[in-house]
């Protein structure tokens, strides 16, 4: 594998791996604290996008203005999800599965109605007018201003959200309700405020890891969705319940389709196509293997159940 | 609650089902001309332009019947084929059955195409497909026809032919993984060697993929592998060509060879945003289409289309009026009857003008008229031109 | 205009309802009955469609005796007009292959069902199998569109027509279509109607209520799991061969995540675990789809300003949500009475009201007993030891309970109680020393083999199967029922004699615990008291040697409490059964246990008859504060 091919992949996982880590913590904090899988977090990040597209096509070009109209809508799906939809059902005490079926259908309806969206104005595949500039330069190790702020930034909000969960009251009370949630209601803990909070943060740094994504790609109502599976398995490695797992659960996996799947088609030409079965192939290997992912082994800091 | 809701539904779709024809004036006689596309998904823009290419052209034909008194009348019936082939069965069947429709305009891809055709064949159902051009669905005597497009076995020759007359020792090809990229692929392989050609490094994309950075880094090493000789060949749909450029445009080789690209990859929103223009330009950025010719029909489509649209066509929207005056003419030379419609269409087809380019078809059904128009970006990126033209079927290329 | 061809929209519905009640009808009884999360129905449907993609171009020439072409590449074209002239001219070559279709596809499918199950259900939570599934389709087919010569990977399979294509009459080919989907489907249901009537039926939905019980209960779940995933996957493949025919085309696009989510749909809207919901779930969704797309069409017509196509999926998933919300069970909920065995106890019923009118059969207050001396040791634990992490829960506890006994065992909250009947009954695993039953060791055996050599348990908190009623309550823990093998199911006359003694031995537990009158109800719906009956009931219909108690009359009042014991001793003397019961009400405990040992902090603090330990300084210390 050439060294350029090598550096380029390099900071391709990065990159990518960051915005993988910004969407997984908040599939691995609803699973944690909600006891949900939740497949319609892929929306929230396209409706973050979409907010991020609409904003910036409005005139403004500054990126944290950008990224805070991703966060404010983003979080208001997840919100309004769930109030309307997951706080009844649970108050009705379903099945877990009907709970999964559930996010199905808020996916589906919120990603119809970008759609509508998206087709009443025109609005497929543009790309949030963030031109595109080189930052640094050193052989064939190229940074771009999107790499400056794709990578701080979710490296930034990562260790707020640790910071939160360790040292604020509100932390130590989503811990609580995702160590045992009936003792978290004995104890006093104002379980419905903790929840909306939650869904609140979810939902934002869904919408910002979309405002991201849009920038990095193209927004499109099905760019969510596209990437979902990959967000999965970075949590799935995290064990669904470690913070730290989960962010490198999201390197792993950014890893593997990059800089491993590069390394397999440049020396065995396994064909790119293939690209998309890797973050399954992980998830099947990990739920087979080692169903605690890293979680056991960063057993520290950032952990949700201790 | 709900099975009075859904039973309310159903009554009132009943109800629509028996009061429309009721509506309808007895002495017209309607023709029903069945439209079925993707409506939704990632194909939904394609779709829904189409069906106003199609709209078009069923508008102006009703017009000229009123003021020729004719009483016959058509009307277009539209079902999304949700972007599957499974989907693209249904949509003709519900199409076919819900309206006694004979003639069906699309579907899109090769693979709706191919989806749909156990269904027509059987029912004596007609297909006239605007611009699927897999080689899959050159299917000779069957009811499926592919009027304007031609298929990818000539557009991959001009290809081919213009990397080797560019200079290109080595090619890189990125295509999408389906039936029109493999397609592609296969072709332009083919005809690149056997005109001398040397390798083809090929790397495929997932359908659907809206990041590339992958692929953008095995492209770049592959271009360095083979060095300065080497050219790039994008066979893409638009939305990823987005995400592809988007991270090409850093890098220091991919923006330092000559680009070849398929017609998709030319839509209005490549353009918009400076750094892919520029990008596009500095790689010398070359198409083939086959709308780049013009007719006398040309800028009446265009024309006619801003008034009733208010605004521009999409590319290959002129296809799908095409493929829908097509079909209108035939059935009214030969009846509202599909096998009738499939015996006299390649005679209506042949001798039809076209918005970019007369149709004539082959045994297969397929268009064997293959003039494109090579063009080019700006080099301020602002717009293509038109440096010269390809003629498939003498595999010539006449520059400007 | 509309002109609706009413015949052909019938038969084209009437065929999609058949394939869907196929794939509803095996979800129902994977997800339904058994409680499998089966989020992999679009591997199995693929499963059979990919089989169809690979006989129609491999296996159909051969059977007509023509030359196979390659299906794929330049001879396309000529394999497929092949293809269609082989079925036009060969009908029996056409239904040779489509028998042979339906054979492979079920073998490949029934084995990844079966085996994915097994493998990820012995080792992992049940809900790892959905993830499994989920994924493993996608995977499968990510590497169905790699491998190219499969089945054409990026044109696909075109041209496969459907068995009576050789008709040539298109209406009437589509009638026969129909006719042998619809009866594929009746066949399926009818298959599964049996299923969920027989004793495996009964087992898969114990199964699915409580799985710590029914392998406390001597059933191998993991097999019996795997073998309903087998039979849901068999039919799902038969599905996916009539899906694709249906169309005419195989390819990759076709089976993806959305086409499981309809299927689920399908059994939430109908009703989860009755088979009845499936199919009207299956119908449901066959027709809104084309009721959907015919209102679209009269809408885009009327020129609808917005793009109806989208409106129809946020319609149909509000219309899920509602569903999940306010109808939870579907339109169809399940039934409570599906075992055959209740036909029977009604009819047995019926008869005795009509013959003699009972007499009040209440058994009568029996008197404690005491054990002889010298009866032999049933079971011996010897240096019985528990750790949990760095935590020592019993400290090397030896202890005999001799045959016939009813042997306390006491101790404050915390002492290791539980954890030592766990440990017995092979919940959980042994750190150190033996368990001896019958001078067996059976140290380390799991659940149900414990189960199988004499011993059952019960637990603290009533362990029933409340959704189920109380008559199948007690016909689940009788071992070795002929109906409950898979392939005996469905053949009633091979059990219908054992289900119809069994039933008469459950009603004669239920008199005489006074519930035989309520045999029909559903266990949660009884009061504290009836459950905790229904639970020695239950545990006699398992004919144990030894029934390890967990606080029997916990949260029972006094009068019933004693009436509890009163059942226990009687069994001891009618039944021949020995009994190890923890328990904190000393005062009635204390009236009928013959040796008692008392647990302090994971030790054996004392062991006596009632009196010796009742006068026993240290046990008064921990136990009373004295």
């Amino acid at each position: 594998m050439p060294p350029a091919l090598l550096t380029t992949s390099l900071v391709n996982t990065l990159q990518i791996g960051s915005l993988y880590a910004l969407m997984a913590l908040g599939i691995t904090l609803t699973f944690s604290v909600m006891k949900l899988p939740n497949f319609a977090h892929a929306e929230f990040v396209s409706a973050g996008a979409y907010a991020a597209l609409i904003i910036s096509l409005a005139g403004v070009l500054n990126p944290l203005l950008i990224m805070a109209a991703a966060f404010v809508i983003g979080a208001l799906a997840a919100l309004l999800s769930h109030l309307l939809v997951f706080k009844p059902l649970e108050q009705r005490q379903v099945s877990f599965y009907t709970l999964i079926l559930a996010s199905f259908a808020i996916g589906l309806i919120l990603r119809y109605l970008l759609f509508l969206l998206a087709d009443s104005f025109n609005l497929f595949d543009l790309r949030i007018a963030i031109p595109l500039r080189i930052l640094f330069r050193q052989d064939s190790l190229i940074l771009s201003n999107l790499f400056a702020w794709a990578v701080p930034t979710s490296l930034l909000l990562v260790f707020l959200l640790t910071l939160l969960l360790n040292r604020s009251p509100l932390g130590r009370e989503m811990r609580a309700l995702a160590n045992n949630p009936s003792l978290a209601r004995v104890i006093g803990i104002p379980v419905e405020r903790v929840k909306n909070a939650t869904w609140l943060i979810v939902g934002g740094l869904a919408g910002v890891a979309g405002a991201l994504w849009g920038m990095q790609t193209a927004v499109n109502p099905l760019m969510g969705w596209a990437a979902i599976i990959s967000v999965f398995a970075a949590a799935i490695l995290g064990g669904l319940s470690s913070f730290s797992g989960t962010i490198l659960g999201a390197y792993v996996v950014a890893f593997s389709e990059n800089t491993i799947m590069l390394f397999l088609n440049y020396s065995f030409s396994l064909d790119l196509a293939y690209k998309p079965a890797i973050p399954f192939i992980i998830i099947i290997a990990v739920l087979l293997i080692r169903p605690q992912g890293f979680s056991a082994l960063l057993r520290r800091g950032g952990d949700l159940k201790r | 609650m709900f099975r009075k809701m859904l039973l309310l539904g159903l009554v009132l779709t009943l109800a629509a089902a028996l009061v429309m024809p009721a509506l309808a004036q007895d002495d017209m006689e309607t023709y029903m001309l069945g439209v079925a596309l993707p409506f939704t998904g990632s194909f939904g823009t394609f779709g829904q332009d189409f069906e106003r290419g199609i709209d078009l052209a069923v508008a102006q034909m009703n017009a000229e019947l009123a003021a020729a008194g004719s009483a016959i009348r058509f009307e277009t019936v539209s079902a999304d084929t949700e972007q599957t082939p499974e989907g693209a069965s249904r949509a003709v069947q519900t199409i076919v059955q819900t309206t006694g429709a004979q003639v069906i305009v699309g579907p899109l891809t090769t693979a709706e195409v191919l989806g749909a055709k156990q269904f027509v064949d059987e029912n004596g159902i007609v297909i006239v497909a605007m611009a699927s051009s897999g080689p899959a669905a050159s299917i000779p005597g069957d009811n499926i026809f592919r009027v304007i497009y031609p298929p990818d076995t000539f557009s991959s020759k001009a290809f081919a032919t213009i990397a080797l007359e560019r200079g290109h020792a080595n090619m890189v090809l990125l295509h999408v993984d389906d039936a029109f990229g493999n397609g592609m692929k296969e072709q332009f392989i083919t005809n690149y060697q056997a005109q001398g050609g040397g390798e083809v490094a090929t790397f495929a994309y997932a359908p659907q993929s809206t990041e590339l950075s992958t692929e953008a880094a095995a492209v770049s090493a592959a271009l360095a592998g083979f060095g300065d000789s080497a050219g790039f060949f994008c066979v893409c749909f638009p939305g990823a060509a987005e995400a592809f450029v988007q991270v090409a445009q850093i890098d220091p080789i991919l923006t330092s060879v000559q680009w070849l690209g398929n017609e998709a990859m030319t839509s209005d929103e490549m353009l918009e945003d400076p750094g892919h223009a520029m990008t596009l330009a500095n790689a010398d950025f070359v198409t083939v289409s086959q709308s780049a010719d013009t007719t006398p029909l040309t800028p009446i489509f265009e024309h006619d289309f801003v008034a009733m649209f208010d605004k521009d066509p999409g590319i290959f929207t002129n296809y799908a009026f095409d493929a829908a005056n097509i079909a209108m003419l035939t059935m009214l030379a030969a009846g509202n009857d599909g096998a009738a419609v499939k015996s006299m269409l390649p005679f209506i087809a042949n001798h039809y003008i076209g918005t970019a380019v007369q149709a004539f078809l082959d045994e297969n059904g397929d268009q064997a008229i293959a003039s494109y128009g090579i063009r080019q970006v700006l080099e301020d990126g602002s717009g293509f031109e038109v440096i010269g033209t390809y003629d498939g079927n003498n595999d010539t290329i006449t520059y400007k | 205009m509309i002109h609706l061809d009413i015949g052909a929209t019938v038969i084209a519905v009437m065929t999609l309802f058949g394939i869907y009640s196929l794939m509803s009808i095996s979800l129902n009884l994977e997800y339904g009955v058994a409680g499998l999360p089966n989020f992999g129905q679009a591997l199995f449907i693929s499963i059979g469609a990919y089989t169809a993609g690979l006989t129609y171009t491999r296996l159909l020439p051969l059977l007509a005796g023509a030359e196979a072409i390659h299906p794929c590449g330049p001879t396309m074209g000529q394999a497929l007009q092949l293809r269609s002239e082989i079925m036009a001219a060969q009908p029996v070559a056409g239904f040779f292959n489509l028998g042979a279709t339906f054979l492979l596809a079920a073998l490949i499918a029934g084995a990844v069902g079966f085996g994915v199950s097994y493998v990820t259900l012995r080792l992992k939570e049940e809900w790892f199998l959905a993830l499994v599934l989920l994924v493993g389709g996608e995977t499968v087919r990510i590497l169905v569109r790699g491998a190219d010569d499969l089945i054409c990977s990026h044109n696909g399979i075109s041209s496969i027509a459907q068995p009576f294509y050789f008709i040539g009459e298109p209406r009437s080919s589509a009638l026969l279509f129909m006719l042998l989907t619809l009866a594929l489907a009746l066949l399926a249901y009818l298959y599964s109607q049996r299923l969920l009537h027989s004793p495996y039926g009964r087992m898969l939905k114990g199964l699915r209520e409580n799985e710590a019980v029914t392998r406390g209960l001597g059933k191998g779940i993991s097999l019996a799991r795997a073998q309903i995933m087998l039979i849901g996957s068999v039919i799902a493949a038969i599905a996916g061969v009539l899906f694709a025919l249906n169309t005419g085309f195989v390819n990759t696009n076709d089976y993806v995540v959305t086409l499981t989510l309809d299927v689920w749909v399908m059994v939430v809207l109908g009703g989860i675990g009755n088979n009845r919901g499936a199919v009207l779930g299956a119908a449901m969704i066959a027709i809104l789809d084309r009721a959907t797309q015919v209102a679209a069409i009269a809408l885009n017509m009327g020129g609808s300003p917005i793009e109806f196509n989208y409106v129809r999926y946020i319609v149909y998933g509000i219309i899920l949500l509602l569903m999940l919300r306010y109808r939870p069970q579907g339109l169809l909920p399940e039934s409570r009475l599906t075992t055959r065995a209740h036909e029977m106890v009604k009819r047995l019923l019926a008869q005795a009201a009509d013959a003699v009118p009972a007499a009040t059969a209440r058994a009568k207050p029996m008197q404690p007993t005491k054990l002889e001396a010298g009866a032999a040791p049933l079971l011996k634990l010897t240096h019985l030891r528990k750790d949990f992490g760095g935590l020592r829960a019993l400290h090397d506890v030896s202890l005999t309970v001799p045959e016939g006994a009813i042997i306390g065992l006491i101790g404050p909250n915390g002492s290791g109680k539980s954890t030592l009947i766990n440990l017995v009954a092979g919940a959980e695993t042994i750190t150190g020393g033996q368990v001896h039953f019958n001078g067996e060791d059976i140290s380390g055996l799991s659940a149900d083999a414990v189960f199988h050599k004499g011993i059952l348990r019960g637990y603290q908190e009533p362990a029933l199967y409340f959704k189920m009623t109380v008559l199948d309550n007690l016909l689940l823990p009788i071992p070795n029922q002929i109906g409950e093998k898979p392939w005996r199911a469905p053949l009633r006359r091979s059990w219908e004699a054992q289900e119809s003694a069994n039933a008469e031995a459950a009603m004669e537990a239920l008199r005489q615990v006074q519930l035989l009158p309520h045999y029909d109800t559903l266990a949660s719906d009884l009061s504290g008291g009836q459950m905790k009956l229904l639970e020695i009931a239950r545990a006699m219909m398992g004919a144990p040697k030894l029934l390890l108690l967990d606080e029997p009359t916990a949260g029972v009042a006094p009068a019933l409490a004693y009436e509890i014991f009163q059942h226990i001793a009687r069994l001891r003397a009618e039944a021949g059964v020995t009994f190890l019961i923890v328990e904190h009400r000393l005062e009635i405990l204390f009236d009928f246990v013959d040796y008692v040992y008392a647990l302090h902090l994971g030790k054996l603090l004392a062991a006596g008859d009632a009196a010796a330990i009742a006068a026993d300084a240290t046990v008064r210390e921990v136990y009373f504060g004295d």
